[in-house]
């Protein structure tokens, strides 16, 4: 191996090239090659497609993926199509409390074909009849019609207990406690117990009635039942 | 002159059977022949065709520009010619570059030192020879840009590459060429 420096192999590497730049095909063979494609006697090869427009394809081929990626994605979050009910006669909702009846009323309709029932709510009855040729469409919230079916059960409890406070407080207490069983975290509770402690004060149980009080009194901080509270305590020496 | 040539070139491609050249392609085709069939033949010849096949590529080069005339872009046609002298050459070698030696070149009676020609000739023999032993990739970005002096966008454009991957090319060409040429130097000098 020869012991040449760096400059010294790119000197000789410049002459390499140098020579090999400086060569040139014969003249009179290179215009017999013109005048051959010219007159078209050269007999083409099939070479492969010649590298013309390379950016341009490449351009093409990323503008190409692009678009597939957007058209996918509006694929997948586009939103859904529409469920339309097939045509029914009627549609009957019905809500009951404390009950799962229904009523559905079939209005000068041959039949009913389809029934959507909800169980425990308030007494509300709704009948859509839209004539047997006319599709109808109801649509439903689950979620918050449960929510009113479940306040209006725990009005209606304390309706009842309210009703007999007066005169059958101890029947007031039995509801009262028929609603703390069935609503320990209900919406109304702080009216509950502002009801039950009028009935305790009906039955003359004056220190659980006190002792209820002062637990009201104490955790009400908004200032809701306080002064109801005090009255009835006032009114009930 | 050049009114004569071609329109003899159009009898003759009439006889042959070819398709009619419209007067602006033959013209813009002998131009381009003109100005780049050195650098065609060069290549060809560099990237390991003999004179007389790189005489027969020049031709083919030639061939499929006039079918993409069309197709070349203004200021691009160097790189485009040389892109497809490199596939055709690609497509060609199957005969191998005869192996010239130095100690088998002639040399010239009563001179002390070789002349010029000589010195040159054994040069592009030692520059094929190296360029044979070249990775191909490496060859053909050594041979665009250092040999025959396309610029960076150019190769690059030529071989449907970047122009960075042009720039690492040509480095680990060159070190390899040292490498090489080292070795041939050696050889040559034990």
């Amino acid at each position: 191996m020869s012991q040449h420096s760096p400059k010294e192999l790119e000197a000789i590497r410049q002459k390499l090239v140098a020579a090999g730049r400086s060569e040139r095909p014969d003249p009179d063979t290179a215009k017999a090659g013109l005048g051959a494609v010219l007159d078209g006697s050269v007999v083409p090869e099939a070479f492969e497609a010649a590298p013309t427009n390379r950016k341009w394809l490449r351009r093409s081929a990323y503008l190409l993926g692009v678009a597939g990626i957007l058209f996918i994605g509006w694929q997948l979050t586009r939103p859904g199509e529409e469920h339309v009910v097939p045509p029914v006669a009627m549609v009957a909702a019905v809500s009951v409390p404390d009950a799962a009846v229904l009523v559905a009323e079939a209005r000068g309709v041959p039949q009913v074909q389809e029934v959507l029932v909800i169980d425990a709510g308030p007494p509300v009855v709704e009948v859509v009849d839209a004539g047997p040729a006319v599709a109808a469409v109801v649509q439903v919230a689950p979620k918050q019609l449960e929510e009113d079916d479940a306040l209006a059960r725990e009005l209606a409890l304390l309706d009842d207990a309210r009703k007999h406070v007066n005169t059958d407080p101890l029947a007031t207490l039995k509801t009262l406690s028929r609603y703390g069983r069935s609503f320990p975290r209900g919406s109304l509770k702080l009216e509950a117990e502002v009801v039950q402690l009028e009935a305790l004060l009906n039955l003359n149980r004056r220190a659980d009635a006190e002792k209820l009080a002062g637990r009201l009194i104490k955790n009400d901080r908004e200032g809701l039942v306080k002064e109801r509270v005090e009255r009835l305590l006032k009114d009930h020496p | 002159m050049l009114a004569f040539f071609l329109t003899a070139a159009a009898d003759a491609r009439a006889r042959a059977g070819a398709p009619e050249l419209s007067a602006e392609d033959r013209q813009r085709l002998t131009a381009l022949f003109v100005a780049h069939h050195e650098v065609v033949w060069r290549v060809l010849r560099r990237t390991g065709l003999d004179a007389a096949r790189a005489d027969d590529g020049v031709q083919q080069v030639f061939m499929v520009a006039l079918n993409r005339l069309g197709d070349l872009t203004q200021g691009k046609e160097r790189a485009f010619l040389c892109a497809t002298a490199v596939i055709v050459a690609r497509k060609w070698k199957t005969a191998p570059l005869r192996e010239v030696m130095p100690d088998e070149l002639p040399e010239v009676e009563g001179s002390s030192r070789p002349d010029d020609e000589t010195e040159t000739r054994r040069n592009r023999e030692r520059l094929d020879r190296i360029l044979k032993l070249l990775d191909e990739n490496l060859r053909v970005v050594f041979v665009l840009q250092e040999v025959e002096g396309l610029s960076k966008s150019e190769t690059a454009e030529a071989l449907g590459i970047p122009q960075g991957t042009v720039a690492t090319r040509l480095r680990r060409a060159r070190i390899a060429f040292d490498q090489l040429l080292r070795d041939d130097l050696g050889r040559a000098d034990p």
